[in-house]
């Protein structure tokens, strides 16, 4: 989970190693304050995303807006690996917070009270940060695929 | 085609941590320097909350005037303890040398009297 939440936002699986690493030392750390296995798993669940999006922040080129994101080349014979290689860019192109929004909410299937609590955030902002996110990739996706439905 | 949120969910599926990354993690604990005092450091750790450190400062200054207050007090007491037993003294003192006198003059009455009623039988 801590691992994949990093890749999936930072798409680098050295950076992504680095913050898994990071978050367990601090788990190390602070194992006494543990109370139980699922306080362990709220832990660890925000502890990767907080260190994840300073991580994503700290990233030295700019994030690449959705509109600005380059028009893939032409999808393959099978369309599937390619579209979801193009999925996991595009998402890695969100800003920090919209992008961890869209990995919990596919990636760890969290309910969307569930990540506005992760993130410390209102439930209106994550359900709308949400659906904007899901437009733009809507949106583009189907832009780059061109007659392919989605 | 699968809606899109099928295929995010697709795109997005849990990837595992690369081979050796538990044993890099565990090569970082191991370097990690020992704690001493796990619990003092705790401590002072919590007094890094804004509201704790308020809490903590507030408790130190009542802490310090309630002991200030009880040094004062015991002070106080020894000093009243003091002067009530030198008073007991001086007034023991003062009676016993009043009771002397009283004897001293009872004698001398007594002497006087003796003389006189010698005089008046002559």
């Amino acid at each position: 989970m801590v691992y994949s939440l990093a890749y999936h936002s930072l798409r680098d699986s050295g950076a992504a190693e680095d913050v898994a690493q990071e978050v367990f030392l601090d788990l190390y750390k602070k194992l006494a304050s543990i109370k139980s296995a699922a306080h362990l798993k709220h832990w660890l669940r925000k502890t990767a995303v907080h260190r994840t999006i300073d991580a994503v922040r700290r990233r030295k080129h700019p994030e690449v807006g959705l509109e600005q994101a380059p028009e893939p080349a032409v999808p393959a014979a099978d369309p599937d690996p390619v579209l979801r290689e193009k999925l996991q860019e595009l998402v890695a192109s969100l800003p920090a917070k919209p992008r961890m929004v869209v990995v919990l909410r596919f990636q760890e299937e969290l309910e969307l009270h569930e990540i506005a609590e992760v993130l410390e955030m209102p439930i209106n902002s994550v359900k709308s940060s949400l659906q904007r996110s899901l437009g733009i990739l809507r949106e583009k996706i189907a832009r780059c695929l061109g007659d392919v439905r989605v | 085609m699968k809606p899109l949120e099928e295929e995010l969910k697709s795109a997005l599926v849990r990837q595992e941590a690369p081979a050796g990354f538990r044993g890099r993690l565990m090569g970082r604990i191991a370097a990690e320097p020992d704690r001493p005092w796990p619990r003092l450091r705790r401590l002072i750790s919590l007094i890094g909350y804004p509201r704790l450190r308020w809490a903590a400062a507030a408790t130190l200054a009542l802490l310090t005037i309630a002991g200030v207050w009880a040094v004062r007090r015991q002070e106080d007491r020894r000093k009243v303890e003091f002067a009530s037993s030198q008073v007991m003294f001086a007034l023991r003192f003062a009676g016993s040398k009043l009771n002397l006198a009283m004897a001293h003059a009872e004698a001398i009455e007594r002497k006087q009297a003796s003389s006189e009623s010698a005089m008046k039988s002559k």
